[in-house]
């Protein structure tokens, strides 16, 4: 878990950062950071990932002193930064690798932890190629990998979906339930509204740099007057092609599909349909939410 | 056999990285050898050859770790790998060791070279190699100080040449080859100024140097250097707003 206690951290140039932030993510619990740009959620980020010491303020990875222990905190928390990068030249197996022994793992540990998630973000085929031949969502993909395979207790996620195709966004949203159910806390950073609904428990709103709403998702949604929410059952496969040419309504072909439309102030938008990865035939819900 | 590649270790990283790139490793082994052979089977003096073969030594050095610190450093990913557990002053450390190993094994055919040509009792050879490897040491810590205070590669270029002119006038490579007074004590604390009696010797030169100080004064500025620039490692792997 972490918890962090009135932490305060300004940029002497632009003046911008964050002031007197505190909250706690427990175990097994997504604790989303939402805010516009600006409002500091990098900066925070960067703070408890212990790449950038606070003016004030202190926090705890898993009991460990952010600020006097940081190498026990550096270890204990899995990070994706928003633009990961990597060494081009390695095949992206190999940045995994070095990022994986870099957490302590052993050889066969780390061979096996991270063969299972290629195979689950769909990288399995491309392992061996330079990391630099990785389109943007292959990278974010690998940027996944190398935080989650050490099996870290803390996550720290910024903008973790973006780029990333569909199939490979519930595939990672369905991995972060997984980790959660099994008491791994997760601070996601993310302006992606459904992504933030659907995955966390509580969220965060950040404004100037200060946190200025927390609650779950239902409750931050319901203290905003004028929101309609639909809610979709939907079931995979999701076939791509019957999505193409249909905008504005609500279709649903068998149990194989749907959308859910949110009329907002500019006209029709079209929704987010979801469905499970890999698992045929089972369901889940989705919940769509707009301003009317 | 040693395994390089996927790499367990942030120094085996540049190890695949400058044996992965066949073309850039043909052109990185061959450019000292064009430099150095030339010299090597002249008749030019033996302090002007000496001179050559350290300038091409120092460039190489400063510029190996300098310039691959900053370009990891600009690009992010070393500031990634500086949020994994690993001890900060050991990735410096890392990167420093090997990448003046990797310079002097860039450097080491075309020294064999002016071995086979300018045959010298083996103490001279074995120090001037010594030499070498601790001015490459020296230029590397050199490249990763410069590095705390820029994150382009080439103000390395130009804080490099700052830094290194002086000392190089101090070494006595093309003037001062007999300093006296306080340039004389000054030039005992250079690395590169042993490595250029060494080379004189196997060239032919005489020397008021002994093959053991070769050896043992390189030895200890660089240990003190090498422990200075690692000591810098946590500002140096500090993300910079």
């Amino acid at each position: 878990m972490i918890e962090v206690e009135n932490i305060s951290r300004r940029y002497k140039s632009s003046g911008r950062g964050v002031e007197d932030i505190s909250f706690a993510v427990r175990p097994g619990e997504v604790f989303g950071l939402m805010g516009p740009n600006g409002s500091g959620k990098s900066t925070l980020l960067r703070v408890l990932s212990t790449a950038m010491a606070p003016d004030s303020g202190t926090f705890r990875v898993n009991g460990a002193d952010g600020l006097r222990e940081k190498r026990r905190a550096r270890a204990a928390m899995g990070l994706m930064v928003d633009r990961p990068t990597h060494y081009g030249d390695l095949s992206g197996w190999a940045n995994a690798y070095l990022f994986a022994r870099a957490y302590g793992m052993e050889e066969k540990e780390a061979n096996a932890a991270l063969a299972e998630l290629f195979d689950y973000f769909g990288l399995g085929e491309y392992r061996d190629d330079r990391a630099k031949t990785y389109s943007y969502g292959m990278g974010k993909k690998l940027g996944l990998i190398e935080a989650m395979a050490h099996a870290p207790r803390f996550l720290i996620l910024d903008e973790p979906s973006l780029g990333l195709d569909y199939t490979s966004q519930l595939a990672y949203e369905q991995k972060i339930r997984e980790l959660a159910s099994n008491g791994v806390s997760v601070l996601l950073a993310s302006n992606a509204v459904a992504e933030v609904e659907a995955l966390c428990d509580r969220v965060a709103f950040l404004h100037r740099g200060r946190l200025v709403e927390e609650g779950t998702p239902e409750e931050l949604i319901s203290s905003i007057e004028g929101i309609r929410r639909i809610e979709a059952t939907l079931r995979n496969p999701v076939d791509y092609a019957l999505w193409g040419d249909k905008r504005g309504g609500a279709r649903d072909d068998g149990g194989q599909e749907a959308r859910a439309p949110v009329r907002g102030p500019g006209g029709h938008r079209r929704g987010r349909g979801r469905g499970v990865v890999g698992a045929g035939g089972t369901s889940r819900t989705s919940r769509c939410a707009g301003r009317r | 056999m040693l395994k390089v590649n996927p790499p367990d270790a942030y120094w085996k990283k540049d190890v695949a990285l400058f044996f992965g790139k066949r073309f850039a490793l043909v052109i990185k082994m061959l450019y000292p050898m064009a430099l150095i052979v030339p010299v090597a089977i002249s008749d030019i003096p033996a302090q002007y050859a000496a001179a050559v073969i350290g300038i091409v030594a120092i460039m190489a050095g400063t510029f190996g770790a300098g310039e691959s610190l900053t370009a990891d450093l600009n690009d992010g990913i070393l500031m990634r790998v500086a949020l994994t557990p690993l001890s900060p002053r050991r990735i410096v450390f890392e990167v420093l060791a090997v990448n003046a190993i990797l310079d002097f094994i860039q450097l080491l055919p075309a020294l064999l070279v002016v071995y086979a040509f300018n045959p010298a009792p083996l103490v001279w050879v074995l120090a001037a190699t010594f030499g070498v490897f601790a001015t490459l040491l020296t230029a590397n810590c050199l490249g990763v100080f410069i590095a705390n205070f820029t994150s382009s590669p080439a103000d390395v270029l130009l804080y490099a040449t700052a830094i290194l002119a002086p000392l190089i006038y101090l070494s006595g490579f093309f003037r001062n080859q007999s300093p006296t007074g306080l340039l004389a004590t000054l030039r005992d604390f250079v690395p590169f100024a042993y490595m250029n009696d060494a080379l004189k010797a196997v060239f032919g030169a005489a020397t008021r140097t002994a093959p053991a100080e070769v050896f043992v004064y390189p030895a200890l500025i660089c240990a003190v250097l090498a422990a200075a620039v690692c000591l810098t490692a946590p500002r140096l792997l500090t993300p910079r707003f």
